[in-house]
């Protein structure tokens, strides 16, 4: 189903004016739609949403077959067409301590993707002179996969072999074997599989010259990442945070920076409503 | 000569009708076991994650008749998934499809098993107790045919035969 389907259709109504600068549709159970646009909030004005509405919506997402997205569910978020991802927030049924599925909806995130060419345009220092291992730092919202698909595309149209690790299937939104969000000519993509896995698959299969994915989020992405620095296969990730500093607090990324893996750091910073980069030597 | 070729009519005509009401009986049992034999294949495909709109398209080809119709109008109203809901539509293709060769007591298991899928928790559980229920349903159904089909055709041709009878 295409994105906007998924919506009942007075939601459609008032969404259609705004659809090209919407990056996030926040629906919360008994309150009214909001969008998120240039990382500020506004409610629309439209009735209340109400949980049977959250509960469709949340099934037209899943083509209505939701056994059939029970890893994506177990990880409390489903995958749509052309890189779109709805999280779901509620009251969760649990097995051995995991989510196994929703009992009660409450609220959902459909965040949009988007295809900035040009976002890197400021930061050809890293991709002149030879690749080195970098990491995108943002809060959430703040744009890294925006900037990742972009790098990628870049390395890609520069002649490196990139192996994308597409989790969630938001970089490049492959459908029927093809990228529907421009990743360039010579990247190859594994996307639906844990990252840590598709990594080690790219390595031993796929001869990259660089490994990108999204959100180092547990010890077996770190994990994934030493290995690619000890094959001396360049790495470009994503992680959430605020800086080098905030990331240095945490024991999962601590860890990395103390190996000295990522060799720079781009910080996206978000002031009203426009995004800055920084490049840092790490 | 007339008389007589009326009374035949008339025999005729009571028979057929019995044997018609025998075999709409054993119409709808035959159904039964199609449709419990088409939830056992989804319950299969749902065991193997398969998506709806692959299981709608893979039944409207294996099952003719109302199962085939069933699914293939399942699989096109898919798409309204998101303003209705998938029990809401689920409904209302069995409705379409079965109205007119089951009756509520029999679709209402099949009815049910949309309301469990759409709900995400306990899909094969929802699968397979909808299987029994239609299997005891078919047993019913078999049985019911079995008893009262033979009565029909004979009450037909008693009719038949008594209005014959009267003509003559």
């Amino acid at each position: 189903m295409e994105i906007w389907d998924i919506l009942p259709r007075r939601l459609q109504r008032v969404l259609g004016p705004l659809e090209g600068g919407v990056e996030e549709l926040r629906l919360r159970a008994f309150q009214p739609p909001s969008v998120a646009v240039g990382g500020r909030e506004r409610s629309l004005d439209c009735g209340a949403l109400t949980p049977d509405e959250l509960w469709r919506i949340t099934e037209a997402a899943a083509g209505g077959s939701l056994w059939s997205c029970e890893s994506q569910l177990r990880r409390g978020y489903l995958s749509l067409s052309g890189g779109a991802r709805l999280g779901i927030c509620g009251e969760v049924n649990l097995e051995h301590g995991e989510i196994r599925s929703f009992g009660e909806i409450s609220s959902l995130c459909l965040r949009f993707p988007r295809e900035v060419r040009g976002c890197a345009d400021g930061l050809e220092e890293l991709l002149e002179g030879g690749f080195e291992n970098t990491l995108i730092i943002s809060p959430p919202g703040g744009g890294k996969t925006t900037l990742l698909r972009e790098l990628v595309r870049r390395l890609s149209e520069s002649g490196v072999r990139v192996g994308l690790a597409d989790e969630r299937g938001e970089v490049a939104a492959m459908r029927a074997g093809a990228p529907q969000l421009d990743v360039g000519p010579m990247t190859d993509v594994l996307s639906g599989a844990p990252k840590a896995a598709a990594v080690m698959s790219l390595l031993r299969c796929m001869s990259p010259q660089v490994v990108a994915f999204d959100e180092i989020t547990e010890p077996e992405d770190a994990a994934a990442c030493s290995s690619c620095y000890g094959c001396g296969v360049k790495l470009l990730a994503t992680a959430h945070g605020s800086g080098e500093g905030d990331l240095r607090r945490r024991r999962l990324y601590r860890g990395l920076l103390d190996a000295g893996i990522f060799a720079r750091c781009v910080v996206i910073k978000l002031d009203a409503g426009s995004r800055t980069y920084e490049v840092r030597e790490l | 000569m007339t008389k007589i070729m009326g009374a035949a009519l008339l025999v005729s005509a009571g028979v057929l009708f019995g044997y018609g009401r025998a075999q709409r009986m054993w119409a709808r049992a035959a159904l039964l076991r199609e449709l419990g034999a088409a939830v056992m294949r989804m319950h299969g495909a749902v065991e193997a994650r398969q998506s709806l709109r692959h299981i709608c398209s893979a039944m409207s080809g294996q099952f003719t008749g109302e199962c085939g119709s069933f699914f293939e109008k399942l699989g096109a109203s898919l798409g309204a998934l998101g303003e209705s809901g998938l029990g809401e539509l689920w409904e209302r293709c069995a409705r379409e499809s079965f109205g007119s060769a089951l009756t509520e007591r029999e679709l209402a298991p099949f009815l049910r098993l949309g309301s469990s899928l759409g709900s995400g928790e306990g899909a094969l559980l929802a699968l397979g107790q909808c299987e029994r229920e239609l299997e005891r349903a078919a047993e019913c159904a078999e049985a019911s045919a079995a008893r009262d089909g033979r009565m029909w055709t004979a009450l037909g041709a008693a009719l038949g035969s008594a209005a014959a009878i009267v003509l003559i």
